[in-house]
């Protein structure tokens, strides 16, 4: 086979050789930390971001993408472009959803840059935060008072009256925290398994609270020993979404909480505040998305009566679990111990338009992308039917396509801790 | 003008889409995925359709500026970018997958749909668009027919060229025109202008929508990965699955600097990390594919692979491709910038152009790894470097145009499928001397005299002149030329006519004789090698005549039409001067494809002199299958047939009507090695069965070529069965359908007194219906229809180009 005769052509005559100059040390790829600008030269242009960018999708205009802020980000910082309103409002544009990370074939950390380029901005005075979500970002730093400041709200929950759009239906207890409760069941059942510290968030410990109450359930039930710090404060990813101040102090807080109790890992029941908290605790304790978690153990099946045989639950996987924190998704035990029939809600890995406060920021836009992707709820198999998923945020915003009117028929929405929850048992 | 006032003017035509003018919406769009050159546009425009799109070309003349259509903007060689500024008008709008045909195998789409999501809305319908660029889940349609882009399983799939059937583009007059279609045929046109297009870089007008050739999609599919020491080795695996009856669609190489490269990264698989690394990849019916898939590792081991590994499952198969589809990414993460240089070469000089690379590379000081299409031949040299280091382009520059030029010496060609962009136009004076430097520029000179349309892109000459100067003249537009610095019209009037001497490749499977070749000719130096050209009319005739008889053979149905499979040719214009036109390796973007276009043409601007063929390997033995039965149930079998991804394997899926009303005959040869005839027979007997056939089968038989037809119907797959019978049942004429291709070649009875006046008389009564699905026709009888208005206005500007050669 080496000579084919006709061409005295003679395979490999010639081998290649390696010189040492570039093989495997000049080729390392880059692992310690560089400074922004190489940072930002290591988008390669490719484009394979453009895609799966809900805000390109959207508008077409590739300003409007990652590879198109980038591009800005990097030009503005080696000064070819002067400081341009247009470079805020693309940037403000930007829902977060990180999807364009998990598409980068050159692992650009594109999330880190959104965080500089917001806080830069707020910084310079360029972009103006909303007052009420300045105090909204205030009260969350104060978990005690945002707790009572919420507490009409838990009751009017409690009564079942949702007077917003976001409000979706539940029972919080009104005056006992999560971690009151975590210390009730701990001595009733003492579980003997691993310890696990849990963040309660401060949205969902002042207005959701029933979700945390569920994930303690479900815990304890398979045998985690749950700790709930009452002292613990806000995981810092509202200011990082409004790019205020004050990050780094609210980590380094949540960091001397937690890193004495002798955790097996800190478990979040939001993947936003998970993603948030991952980088709060920086690697000295695990940062475990509690379903994730919950996927390693051999978990209590739910069992559904007859009645609920026509249930079909559609499940959603939140941004900051799936290319955020780089999750493959939410393990199908634990969406098979819920009992129900269940599959994925179609594109369940693309953005709902929630983004943390994007909803309110760039309403319009997140109806937009909302609107696209709840289509499908109105031809959805199922009598009830339930969607899923384990991101308040994403609760809110999928609560909303009914109060819109985006989808016409009945729906309710539940977070997968819920459907695990023995007390969720008809 | 101001930008306000350009905005005002844009404004007038672009009034539901978007105009972006303020510094921070240029920047976005100014550079593509070459992303180390930069230009800014003067304004960005986003059409909200195609008719915002038709308008804002028809005030182009007013608007005065260089106008840059661009899609995704994943090109690599500076395709998209406004070179000379003015105006990027991005089509994101136009994303509507409009119609799929599962019986016809074609598709109709806007512009601006992305491949990968073609992909996927094909899917359900057990249908696929071949082609296969890395950039597929971004990339749009509109990229690939300007580019012509190809991907890792174009080894036997072919190129973007080869699935297009039609096009609809926008000049810049703000006319409208629909090159071919469903049928993808002329149509009412009589050339066949859709060839001058695909290619054309943006250079020629707008695209709107494309209709596209659909194939079944493969049932089963098993992935390699092989490791070698050394290089020899493994050129010798490609040499033989290139040659092996499995016909691999893809045979990607990745060289030891490139594996090293992934396995000191975090996306490491546990290669060796001075080897060089084989990914190759088999597909077809289970049956088929699972019998080979032992064959393919031996095939492997046997060459001197040092392990290989493979799988039919899915995930398994995804961890197999992944060293080879991490690497792109990773060039990203350990270099600022990377260029990418997109050769074609005949394989035989695999190992002189590597060692170039690397001695180039290494005497910069610069890393650069090699991972790259080694079934095709199409190099893929990544050279990583920094643009913020002074001097560091200049060195690349200076290592691609040495690399360049050594390719062009070894018989390759500048790009495979990246393009030329404006990243390659200084090397375009390697491949093209003065005369046909002059018949390239003759096509824009048609349809964008002013080069108004991606000026500076596929020829540095190509500089937009603005109302009120004068137009550039072949020698007088050497000033502001991109990187590279010469004219390549200056430097091309140095450089001498490049014309192809016959010669046998038996590594590529490639020879070039003269046209008037005949069968015999041709196996009489290419059986000796294990290769055949299968695409014959006629035993005995000269292959020009057989060319001017149809475009098409029984064996179009697996090889496509005649065109595909040539690949360059000395050409004989009508001053007498002979030029070179195309290649004699098996890819080519370099320039506009006159090839495809002369080949279809009626012969008023010249005749093949010689041609150089694309030869397939002959995999053992022939045989030929016939079903008869009646016509109802022939007819639902050959399309439940065509259906398969069988037919991927068959030469040729014919159906015979030879005047009888009641019956008639579905004829399906084959190449083949010897052990798996039983298991072609056995699906056949057992199809046979399943539409009351009656079967018989002839081992070892040649399909007898039918000899060249007195005239050829072009339309859909879907049509052609029924269009065949009527015209057997009205007339005394034998019809072949080539059931795929949607190709009637009709012989009259010898005894037939005029056959001029029988075939006009075929041909009148089904010319609305042809010119509907955009098909055509073609009669070695009758002379061509001469070409009418705008049509007429061009030949006669293309005759006077060429005749001034």
């Amino acid at each position: 086979m080496d000579e084919f005769a006709g061409t005295g052509v003679r395979l490999g005559m010639t081998v290649p050789q390696i010189p040492t100059s570039t093989t495997a040390a000049a080729l390392q790829p880059c692992t310690s930390p560089l400074d922004k600008r190489d940072l930002l030269t290591s988008c390669v242009h490719c484009g394979l971001c453009l895609e799966v960018c809900p805000t390109y999708q959207l508008s077409g205009d590739e300003n409007n993408s990652p590879r198109g802020r980038l591009r800005l980000w990097r030009e503005e910082a080696e000064g070819r472009l002067q400081p341009d309103p247009w470079t805020v409002n693309y940037t403000a544009e930007c829902v977060g959803c990180l999807a364009c990370e998990s598409a980068c074939p050159a692992n650009v950390p594109y999330g880190e840059f959104l965080e500089q380029a917001r806080h830069a901005h707020v910084a310079a005075g360029r972009i103006r935060t909303p007052w009420n979500l300045r105090i909204a970002a205030t009260l969350a730093a104060r978990p005690s008072l945002f707790k009572f400041a919420m507490s009409p709200v838990r009751l009017l929950r409690r009564w079942g009256v949702l007077p917003h759009r976001f409000l979706f239906s539940g029972s919080p207890a009104l005056w006992q925290s999560t971690a009151s409760y975590a210390q009730q069941l701990m001595k009733q059942y003492r579980p003997t398994g691993p310890r696990v510290g849990l963040l309660t968030g401060c949205l969902m410990e002042s207005v959701f609270r029933e979700i945390n109450f569920a994930t303690v359930r479900v815990l304890i039930e398979n045998n985690v020993q749950v700790f709930v710090p009452a002292n613990q404060g806000c995981c810092g990813a509202m200011q990082e979404h409004l790019g205020l101040d004050g990050v780094d102090e609210l980590r380094q807080h949540n960091r001397n909480v937690f890193q004495h109790l002798h955790l097996d890992a800190v478990v979040c029941n939001s993947s936003g505040c998970g993603l948030a908290t991952g980088k709060a605790l920086n690697e000295s304790i695990p940062v475990r998305d509690v379903l994730d978690f919950l996927g390693e153990r051999n978990l209590v099946k739910r069992k559904r009566s007859d009645v609920e045989e026509s249930t079909r639950v559609y499940v959603d996987l939140p941004c900051h679990l799936v290319h955020g924190q780089k999750l493959a998704g939410i393990p199908k035990s634990v969406l098979d111990a819920t009992g129900y029939h269940w599959e994925l809600a179609p594109q369940a890995r693309d953005c709902c338009g929630s983004g943390g406060v994007y909803n309110l920021q760039q309403s319009e836009n997140a109806q937009e992308i909302l609107a696209r992707k709840s289509a499908f709820l109105n031809e959805a198999q199922g009598e009830p039917v339930i969607l899923a998923t384990s991101n308040h945020v994403c609760m809110m915003q999928w609560n909303s396509a009914r109060a819109s009117r985006l989808v016409q028929r009945p729906y309710s929405v539940r977070h997968v801790i819920q459907l695990l929850d023995p007390l969720s048992l008809t | 003008m101001t930008t306000d006032n350009l905005a005002t003017q844009l404004k007038r035509s672009i009034r539901r889409g978007r105009v972006l003018t303020a510094p921070a919406q240029l920047a976005g769009y100014d550079t593509d995925g070459l992303g180390y050159k930069f230009y800014r546009p003067d304004a960005v425009v986003i059409p909200a359709d195609a008719d915002e799109l038709i308008e804002l070309l028809r005030d182009s003349r007013t608007l005065n500026l260089p106008v840059t259509i661009r899609g995704a903007g994943t090109s690599l060689s500076g395709g998209p970018v406004a070179a000379q500024g003015g105006i990027v008008v991005h089509t994101s709008s136009l994303k509507k997958v409009r119609t799929i045909c599962r019986e016809g195998y074609w598709c109709e789409v806007e512009s601006s749909v992305v491949l990968n999501q073609l992909d996927a809305t094909l899917l359900p319908y057990g249908l696929f668009y071949p082609p296969d660029p890395s950039s597929g889940p971004v990339c749009t349609l509109g990229g690939n027919i300007a580019m012509n882009a190809g991907g890792a399983h174009c080894f036997r799939y072919g190129v973007t060229s080869n699935y297009v059937l039609g096009l609809e583009v926008v000049l810049l007059d703000g006319t409208v025109h629909r090159f071919g279609g469903p049928a993808g045929g002329r149509g009412d046109w009589r050339e066949d202008w859709k060839r001058l297009m695909v290619g054309s870089e943006g250079t020629l007008g707008a695209f709107t929508r494309f209709w596209l050739r659909l194939l079944p999609r493969p049932e089963k599919v098993w992935t390699y990965r092989a490791t070698f020491n050394d290089l020899q080795s493994a050129e010798r695996a490609i040499q033989a699955l290139a040659l092996h009856a499995s016909f691999p669609v893809a045979i990607e190489l990745m060289d030891p600097r490139c594996v090293a490269m992934v396995e000191n990264s975090p996306m490491a698989v546990g290669l060796p990390k001075d080897a060089f690394l084989i990914v190759t990849e088999i597909d077809g019916p289970a049956v088929l594919v699972d019998s080979r898939a032992e064959a393919v590792e031996n095939l492997l081991r046997d060459s001197g692979a040092s392990s290989v590994e493979y799988s039919d499952d899915e995930a398994k198969r995804k961890g197999l491709w992944k060293a080879r589809k991490v690497a792109g990414g990773l060039m990203g993460q350990i270099s600022p910038d990377f260029l990418v240089q997109d050769a074609v070469i005949p394989k035989s000089a695999l190992a002189d152009l590597l060692q170039l690379v690397y001695d180039e590379a290494d005497a910069a000081g610069l890393p650069a790894v090699n991972v790259f299409h080694a079934g095709d031949g199409n190099l893929h040299p990544n050279f990583l470097f920094d643009s913020r280091k002074p001097g560091e382009i200049e060195k690349v520059e200076a290592i691609s145009k040495r690399l360049m030029q050594r390719v062009v010496d070894v018989g390759g060609t500048l790009s495979g499928e990246h393009g030329i962009g404006n990243d390659k136009t200084a090397y375009m004076s390697f491949i093209f001397d003065e005369f046909t430097m002059h018949l390239q520029l003759a096509v824009p000179k048609l349809f964008n005299a002013r080069h108004q349309l991606n000026p500076l892109k596929v020829f540095a000459s190509r500089r937009f002149h603005q109302d009120g100067e004068s137009a550039p003249t072949l020698t007088g537009c050497d000033e502001h030329l991109p990187s590279g610095g010469e004219s390549d019209v200056l430097s091309a009037k140095s450089s001498r006519a490049r014309l192809f001497e016959p010669f046998f490749d038996p590594i590529d499977g490639v020879m070039c004789g003269p046209s008037t070749m005949t069968a015999a000719d041709i196996n009489s130096q290419a059986t000796a090698h294990g290769f055949r050209f299968p695409l014959l009319l006629d035993p005995y005739l000269p292959l020009n005549e057989q060319l001017m008889a149809s475009g098409f053979a029984s064996a179009s149905s697996r090889f496509g039409p005649y065109c595909d499979n040539i690949l360059g040719m000395n050409w004989s214009l009508p001053s007498g001067r002979i030029v070179r036109i195309g290649e004699r390796v098996v890819k080519s973007t370099t320039g506009y494809d006159l090839l495809r276009f002369l080949l279809n043409s009626n012969g008023r601007l010249g005749k093949p002199l010689d041609l150089v063929l694309r030869l397939r390997p002959d995999c053992g033995m022939n045989g030929v299958v016939t079903l008869r039965g009646r016509v109802m149930a022939v007819t639902q079998a050959a399309a439940a047939l065509l259906a398969t991804c069988w037919i991927h394997w068959f030469d040729a899926v014919d159906v015979l009507f030879d005047g009888s009303s009641e019956t008639c005959q579905l004829r399906i040869a084959l190449n083949c090695p010897v052990a798996e005839w039983s298991v072609y027979e056995r699906f056949l007997a057992e199809f046979a069965t399943n539409y009351s056939l009656l079967m018989s089968s002839e081992m070892q038989a040649s399909l007898v070529p039918d000899g060249c037809p007195d005239f050829v119907i072009k339309t859909t797959p879907d049509q052609a069965l029924q269009l065949a019978r009527e015209i057997t049942s009205g007339y005394q004429v034998t019809c072949v359908v080539l059931c795929y291709n949607g190709v009637v070649h009709g012989y009259c009875r010898q005894n037939t007194t005029d056959i001029r006046s029988q075939v006009s008389d075929i041909i009148d009564c089904h010319l609305s219906s042809l010119v509907e699905v955009s098909g055509d026709w073609q009669s070695r009888h009758l002379p061509g229809i001469s070409p009418r208005g705008v049509e007429a206005e061009w030949m006669n500007l293309l005759e006077q180009e060429f005749a001034s050669v």
